[in-house]
């Protein structure tokens, strides 16, 4: 998976490695661009290409100070990506998925009642696993637990969220918050 | 060949490492405490780093890795509350769910990642409101004992009751999401203006200034409590299940004002809802205790999660409740869930046995790294500060008496920092409760927060109930217990003084001196104990010894060594800072003292940019 957000502190090579994607980025749309244009040939829009690439990536040792803005904007740019999709991707989900559950569910917690009920203690072989179960298993983490879990706790309709899930992790959560402020961490 | 088991809880509020050799507890410390971040939620690395370096072990070394809580019961409780609340709750769905693409659900990976290819142990998973019941029943000094565990909610269960003996505890009842009295004090927490989850002690405080006028309001229209303790709470009240703010427009309306804004005046209202809210806390402690004392015929009680820091309740719960000892795990929060998941592991999914000391497992909480004399003497000199070596301990706490009893400030930094919310004499602040402006001076001038709050006494054990209305020789070393202070120590009040008890302002209330330890009496008489013992405090102890035969007086201000907003100091570095930025007199590291008057000017630190560094809290 590749994550959207860089490293907020790059050392050397993470920027060495940022200004040679830029550069060949940059070679490829210039490139590009004189092929539409007509200017050159494919081959000629090729040469072109690499040249600039080489010239932007050479040009980057005499530059650190535009460099390091570049990749910092470049890196504010992602984040405002990232977010975007992040709201986008998760709005989609709960809007459909979580909506259509909760109008065939019937009320959710409100209305769950409130004595002390019985329950007992974990069993010791439930220890392995994750969720509830007492299969005796450990878990190994990844799609695997997600699914044995969906399955055997009924609810094998959040198997719809693993595009999801997936979409998340490659947006990558470093920076963003878990919890509204005013709120009670409940998740 | 030992066994080591480590515990973890993390991701939510104050994550914590503990680490338990053969059964027994070796290290145990909060993350924040390494990182500065208060409460840091994150993975506790540093927590788990300083675990293995106490044990003298590599990740190579552990045979089992213990979470605090069953990360996929709790989803199940999200996709409850979202498919419940859909299309409203969507900002905190937004806010939640990466945190749960990237870490929650792929706990395994997140914990193997973490501890590099060298651990090969088994990864396990506790049961939330289980890691607090172990928490609190394991360490105890109770053969056998009745549990109690009240919190906002971990998986499913907001409170658990059951029966611990020997090396087995049983949980038999529960109450679920959304009922929680840890939410219900959390709403109020809110609503009055302090910073959810960590306000909640603020709100504690606050409650003596009060009159409970809304008391049967709540119970009227709030929350229903039944004869055994469980409650319900009318949702309608509450918006937490859609992640807007923890109360609503109903709730607003019946208490007649939206919630007060953080940092702005605090009004009578706001005293008579803390108070009232105390009150319906304590019923249901009361309840809920009466209850399992029922159930389990135990005439010991012990009590875990975060409720259980309400020291006010504790203290009415052992006066007035059925048991006749209760003992309340000192990282009774989340931190404490590290400890008690270990310890699960161990005894119950192991079956090893348990051995009960009589003095409690928990080592007066003195769990965390301590630093040696040589290595602070090298930082000191490295950076230039002027520090005077007195290794002779006698001649220690004789000078740092005499600095106390000159009404002078005293950052104290000894031995094993503290495991838990509270200092308790490793990592502390102290001064003379004596004094008259030592609140004030202490407050405004190291603590930088609101003055309506008294500080906390540490008195000597052998002297506590000549000072407070306890039992003779109580031991009380968590600071988990509110008691009054004797009657004899009580002062009559002027009429002018009298007549400033009633002023709007709390710094005036505060200000009136209404017993012989001004600094540590509450406006109704209370304080929030801690006795010191020559077993488990050491030093500390021979200080106080020393204090009290120059003084007379057993008691010290004992608060902790951080200022608003930051965690508590855990290296000589952070003490030295802290002390810098702050009006404290004399620092004391182990055998190193400063005095401030002596330190270079360019030593000093701005207080302004200090604090900045800290969200208030």
């Amino acid at each position: 998976m590749i994550n959207v957000n860089l490293p907020q502190q790059p050392d050397r090579e993470a920027l060495l490695a940022f200004w040679a994607s830029a550069s060949l980025l940059i070679g490829l749309v210039l490139g590009v661009v004189a092929l539409l244009a007509g200017v050159t040939s494919s081959a000629g829009s090729l040469l072109l290409a690499m040249g600039a690439a080489g010239i932007a990536f050479l040009a980057r040792r005499s530059r650190e100070r535009a460099l390091d803005q570049a990749y910092k904007r470049w890196n504010k740019a992602a984040g405002a990506y990232a977010d975007w999709a992040r709201r986008t991707v998760t709005g989609i989900w709960y809007w459909t998925v979580f909506t259509a559950v909760g109008l065939t569910d019937g009320g959710g917690l409100k209305q769950v009642d409130s004595p002390w009920r019985s329950r007992g203690t974990l069993p010791d072989r439930a220890y392995g696993d994750p969720g509830g179960s007492t299969t005796g298993r450990d878990a190994v983490g990844g799609i695997r637990d997600f699914t044995g879990w969906a399955v055997r706790s009924g609810r094998a309709w959040t198997l719809f969220l693993l595009p999801m899930l997936a979409i998340l992790r490659a947006l990558d959560t470093r920076g963003s918050k878990s919890s509204a402020p005013d709120i009670y961490t409940l998740y | 060949m030992s066994t080591y088991v480590l515990g973890i809880s993390a991701f939510y509020h104050d994550s914590a490492a503990a680490l338990l050799r053969d059964g027994e507890i070796v290290a145990a410390a909060q993350e924040e405490r390494f990182t500065r971040k208060k409460q840091d939620p994150d993975f506790p690395a540093r927590a788990v780093e300083y675990c293995l370096e106490a044990a003298g072990i590599g990740p190579e070394e552990l045979d089992v890795v213990a979470f605090y809580e069953k990360p996929f019961v709790k989803f199940e409780r999200l996709l409850d509350t979202f498919s419940g609340n859909a299309p409203s709750g969507f900002p905190m769905f937004r806010e939640a769910l990466p945190e749960w693409a990237e870490r929650k659900l792929d706990l395994p990976r997140v914990i193997r990642t973490a501890l590099g290819d060298a651990f090969r142990g088994r990864i396990v998973f506790a049961e939330h409101h289980e890691s607090h019941a172990a928490s609190a029943f394991f360490p105890s000094p109770y053969e056998e004992a009745a549990i109690l565990t009240l919190d906002a909610v971990g998986e499913w269960s907001t409170s658990a009751i059951g029966h611990g003996r020997g090396s087995r505890l049983e949980l038999t009842e529960e109450q679920r999401f959304p009922h929680s009295l840890g939410m219900l004090y959390s709403a109020f927490t809110y609503y009055t203006g302090f910073k959810v989850n960590s306000g909640e002690y603020k709100l504690m405080g606050l409650a003596p200034y009060g009159r409970p006028l809304y008391r049967d309001k709540i119970l009227e229209n709030v929350v229903e409590i039944g004869d055994d303790g469980a409650l319900r709470l009318d949702m309608s009240y509450f918006s937490y299940l859609e992640g807007v703010a923890m109360t609503s427009e109903r709730f607003h309306d019946l208490f007649g004002a939206p919630p007060r804004p953080p940092e702005s005046a605090i009004g009578q209202k706001e005293m008579d809802l803390a108070s009232s809210i105390q009150a319906v806390c304590e019923e249901v402690v009361l309840k809920a205790a009466d209850h399992v004392q029922r159930l389990t015929g135990s005439k010991r009680l012990v009590m875990a999660g975060g409720v259980a820091l309400n020291c006010v309740a504790n203290g009415r719960l052992l006066r007035e409740g059925p048991f006749d000892e209760i003992w309340v795990q000192p990282a009774a929060g989340d931190a404490g869930g590290a400890l008690g998941a270990a310890l699960l592991a161990w005894h119950h999914m192991m079956g090893e046995p348990r051995e009960v000391s009589p003095q409690d497992a928990q080592g007066g909480s003195f769990l965390g790294p301590a630093y040696d004399n040589e290595s602070i003497g090298l930082f000191l000199d490295a950076i230039g500060a002027r520090h005077h070596r007195m290794d002779d301990e006698s001649e220690l706490v004789d000078r740092v008496a005499e600095i106390l009893d000159s009404d002078k400030v005293v950052g104290w930094f000894q031995g094993r920092m503290e495991y838990g919310p509270r200092s308790l004499g490793a990592r502390s602040i102290i001064g003379d409760p004596r004094s008259p402006e030592m609140q004030r001076t202490m407050n405004l001038k190291i603590k930088y927060r609101e003055s309506f709050r008294p500080f906390a006494p540490c008195v000597l054990r052998e002297h506590v109930s000549e000072v407070f209305c306890t039992e003779p020789d109580q031991d009380w070393p968590y600071m988990l217990f509110v008691a009054d202070v004797q009657e004899s120590l009580h002062r009559s009040l002027t009429d002018e003084e009298r007549s400033r008890m009633e002023d709007p302002d709390l710094r005036v209330r505060v200000s009136v001196p209404r017993s012989t330890l001004p600094a540590i009496t509450h406006v109704d008489y209370s304080a929030r104990v801690q006795t010191v013992d020559r077993e488990r405090h050491g030093r500390f102890h021979r200080l106080m010894e020393r204090f009290h035969e120059r003084t007379g007086c057993p008691v010290v201000v004992n608060t902790s060594f951080n200022i608003r907003g930051e965690p508590i100091v855990c290296t000589p570095d952070d003490a030295f800072r802290c002390f810098m930025a702050t009006d404290m007199d004399c620092l004391v590291l182990e055998n190193h003292v400063l005095l401030k008057e002596e330190q270079p000017e360019g030593l000093i630190v701005d207080g302004e940019a200090y604090r900045s560094q800290f969200a208030l809290d």
